[in-house]
């Protein structure tokens, strides 16, 4: 009960206070940074301890000497200067390392060695601190206390690094221990002292000494404020950095730094909430890059990342100020472009994005042409929901694909039949792949100037059993996208090999070979193997090329052409007059007969330069000594006419439509019979 | 000027687009300013050439060592000012066409005497056809017009070859 006594009779009370509050400010900030000292990697862990221990180190060297200006002793004081120095050196020293040892591994030498030599050093500062006080009158001092004193220091201490090194977010309880150490500590020690003034020597106070020790105090007291404050702050600053950053990472693609397919969900919900809030409409842009894979697998990744990052660059300049754009995967893009209340605004900008993807990307000195189709939809217009707009701008997307790429559209409810449609075709074909559901007819072809039949066109029909007829022009192209083209080519050419071998021998057959197939080096050897298998002549058959095929300029192309006219299989050129027009391909490949369009053909004979045409094209097949067909020839004068240009052959529904294998069989003996 | 102080590999781009109409609310594209900002900007990375405008629509030859003539060709790319951007010709080359200049600038609008104009038109149509023979021909208008325009005060071309070299 000296303690109690001591520290309400022998001190100024506030003064007290002050160097409690002072001693557990120092508490708080010295224990979160004795946590940093035992949590902290090994890089840091030094500067965290020397931080620490400055800072524990001060606190009690501060709590220490408010005590002691607040101490009534009823005799004349003074400090030694150099020692009060020393003891707050043996303070920071000792608390640095105890908290060395604390980080040790093991958890009984890190918590009872720690926790000792920092309860011992603060003891030590206190002591050492009480021989800088120098009292002009009879010291006693009681050893029990003064043993009592060290003894609750050293537990105390223990106790808070135990609290430390145990659990997170024990830092307040540690801060507890700790200051209760102190404060412990410095008033058992005071109530183990006591003075006994010698007669005579009046109870003066040293006024500058004490002002001395009160700037002093009050600079060490704002420096542990400050340590705190900015160690804190500091600390705040790191933690919302990285998490900024983890955000940053979380929510944006890695190779274009563009919103990521997350951020893009979640920004797309918050506008749908907006939307619906306030009434705030916007739009959704889906864009796909075309030919994007071609570059990838032509020119490699590296230089496809490139382009990437150039197309989400080219994208910031395409966008309005508050636009969104996010990556989606691989060559796929999003825009969510928000205030866009008609479809005009909408178009602007899907227009501008079309436009800037569609000129050229110069990487590493190779040039990549790529391109993009863009879907749009509108909300409210289109769908409130998120998974209703992506899938409206999707179905747009798809659509503007399909037209050709290279374009946008804007969603229309008759789209997604019209994509409907394709899902059950698609489907359908598969599975007419699959059983052969396929039929060939025959177009007759004949000669222009005698009529009579000279060959036919093979035709693919596909009935389908759910929806009938599909004609060719809506199945061909779906098939191509699904890469069905080559088998269902293939089974044609072996079907129509096989009919037209039970015809007359004068009757050829004309077969069309699409550029998939034509690029595929393996078209030779089924060529072959067909013409074996029905046992017909090569010199009977003849493929149908078009001029886009030949516009690559394919090394594999030239070899499957030639290796087929070795064959002794004749080629000719389909559609002649529609594509590019250039000719150079006319010397350059083995072909040996072009077949007129039937645009050209429709408008004769009053077309002039329709007619002009054909007139050109039959002189460049006399002048390259090549065979010419008329295709689509549905009148007598249109049959004069090329008749009068000397074209050799016609096919069209003036002549007859197409026909079954056998009908054809018939038609080809009964001209014979005719003739002879 | 073919002994440029970088002796990467230098190569040739043209391409030509339509001058895009100036979105709503801004103001009409101001050929001269676009002229001058461009000439220093080439300069800074060594590119020369030069800028036509005929009927509307643009042609420009950059030529540059080949990184620097991706970069400000990407920039140009992302520039919506202009649209149906068509790269025409890319080529590799051993000596600069238009070393004389940063980037000449010929707007043959306006005031342009007729047989500048006539050629320049001609410039146009060659591009389509004959890429190579557009180049020399853009050499020629260019080594005929820029000196009679700069003595008349017409249709100022960019700051020609003071922006040349930064050699
Ligand atoms: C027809 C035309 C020609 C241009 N030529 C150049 C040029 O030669 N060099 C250049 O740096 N910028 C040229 N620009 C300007 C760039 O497109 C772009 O606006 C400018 O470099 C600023 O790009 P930044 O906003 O990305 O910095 C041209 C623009 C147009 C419309």
């Amino acid at each position: 009960m000296r303690v109690l006594s001591c520290v309400t009779q022998d001190h100024v009370v506030w003064l007290v206070v002050l160097a409690a509050a002072m001693c557990l400010a120092g508490a708080c900030v010295a224990s979160r940074l004795f946590h940093r000292c035992v949590t902290a990697p090994r890089a840091t862990r030094l500067y965290w301890c020397l931080l620490a221990a400055l800072t524990a180190g001060a606190a009690t060297w501060a709590t220490h000497f408010v005590a002691m200006l607040g101490h009534r002793a009823n005799v004349p004081v003074t400090f030694d200067g150099p020692l009060t120095i020393f003891s707050a050196l043996i303070a920071v020293a000792g608390i640095g390392a105890g908290l060395l040892l604390a980080t040790s591994r093991r958890p009984a030498v890190a918590v009872v060695g720690g926790g000792s030599i920092i309860g011992l050093a603060i003891a030590a500062m206190h002591y050492v601190g009480m021989f800088a006080y120098r009292v002009e009158g009879v010291v006693t001092w009681l050893p029990g206390h003064v043993a009592a004193s060290i003894i609750l220091c050293v537990a105390l201490c223990v106790a808070a690094l135990g609290r430390l090194t145990g659990g997170r977010g024990a830092t307040r309880q540690a801060a507890l221990l700790l200051a209760a150490a102190i404060l412990v500590l410095h008033f058992t020690g005071m109530a183990a002292f006591t003075v006994q003034p010698i007669p005579g020597v009046s109870a003066l106070v040293d006024r500058d000494a004490f002002a001395a020790m009160a700037a002093a105090i009050a600079l060490v007291a704002l420096l542990i404020v400050g340590v705190g404050l900015s160690t804190y702050v500091v600390e705040r600053k790191a933690v919302s950095h990285s998490q900024a950053r983890l955000h940053h990472i979380a929510m944006h693609d890695e190779l274009t730094a563009v919103a990521n397919r997350r951020a893009f969900t979640e920004a797309l919900e918050q506008e749908c909430r907006r939307m619906r809030a306030f009434a705030r409409p916007f739009a959704l842009l889906l864009i796909d890059l075309d030919r994007f894979k071609a570059v990838n697998d032509t020119l490699g990744h590296p230089v496809g990342d490139k382009v990437l990052r150039r197309v989400a660059q080219r994208l910031r300049k395409a966008i309005r100020d508050g636009d969104l754009i996010a990556r989606l995967g691989g060559d796929e893009f999003a825009v969510i472009a928000p205030n866009v209340a008609d479809a005009a605004a909408a178009r602007a900008l899907a227009d501008r994005i079309v436009e800037i993807m569609a000129r050229p990307f110069l990487v590493d000195g190779h040039i990549a042409d790529i391109g993009a189709s863009v879907g749009v939809c509108l909300a409210p217009l289109h769908g409130s929901d998120p998974s209703a707009l992506v899938q409206k701008a999707d179905v747009a997307l798809y659509t503007a694909k399909s037209e050709g790429k290279g374009r946008f559209c804007v969603f229309e409810p008759a789209m997604s039949e019209a994509l409907n449609r394709r899902r059950m075709i698609e489907a359908d074909l598969r599975r007419a792949c699959m059983r052969e559901e396929f039929d060939v007819v025959y177009q007759p072809i004949t000669d222009t100037r005698t009529g009579s039949v000279t060959g036919a066109e093979a035709l693919l029909r596909w009935t389908c059993a759910q929806r009938g007829e599909v004609s060719p022009a809506e199945f061909i192209p779906i098939a191509e996208d699904l890469g069905l083209v080559t088998r269902i080519g293939a089974g044609v050419l072996k079907q129509a090999c096989r009919d037209a071998a039970g015809w007359p021998s004068h009757v050829n057959l004309s077969v069309n070979i699409s550029p998939v197939q034509l690029f595929d080096p393996r078209l030779p050897s089924l060529v072959t193997q067909a013409l074996e298998e029905a046992g017909l002549a090569p010199s009977r058959l003849e493929l149908e090329i078009t001029e886009t095929a030949l516009l690559e300029d394919d090394d594999v192309v030239m070899a499957t052409l030639t290796r087929l006219r070795e064959l002794g299989v004749r080629i000719s050129l389909d559609d002649f007059g529609t594509g590019y027009s250039s000719l150079s391909y006319l010397h350059r490949y083995p072909i040996s007969r072009i077949k007129i369009d039937r645009s050209f053909v429709r408008r004769l004979p009053d077309d002039a330069s329709s007619a002009s045409i054909v007139r050109a094209i039959v002189q460049l097949g006399v002048t390259l000594d090549l065979k010419i067909t008329a295709e689509g020839i549905e009148t007598d004068e249109q049959l004069a006419f090329m008749a009068g240009q000397g074209c050799h052959n016609s096919q069209g529904f003036l002549i007859s439509r197409p026909v079954s294998s056998s009908a054809l069989a018939a038609m080809a003996r009964q001209a014979v019979g005719a003739a002879a | 000027m073919s002994d440029h102080p970088v002796r990467a590999r230098l190569c040739r781009l043209l391409y030509t687009s339509r001058m895009a109409p100036p979105a709503a609310g801004a103001p009409p594209l101001d050929l001269h300013a676009l002229a001058r900002s461009s000439a220093a900007a080439n300069s800074k990375v060594a590119i020369t050439g030069s800028l036509l405008l005929v009927d509307g629509v643009f042609v420009q030859i950059l030529e540059g060592p080949v990184a620097m003539v991706e970069t400000t060709f990407e920039r140009i790319c992302a520039d919506l000012r202009h649209r149906d951007l068509q790269l025409v010709d890319l080529v590799d080359t051993d000596a600069r066409l238009f070393g004389e200049w940063g980037m000449a600038c010929l707007d043959a609008g306006g005031d342009l005497p007729q047989s500048l104009r006539s050629d320049a038109q001609d410039v146009r149509c060659l591009v389509g056809v004959n890429a190579a023979a557009a180049v020399r021909q853009m050499k020629e208008l260019f080594a005929a017009g820029l000196p009679a325009l700069r003595q008349t005060g017409g249709c100022a071309p960019a700051p020609v070859a003071a922006t040349a070299s930064p050699a």
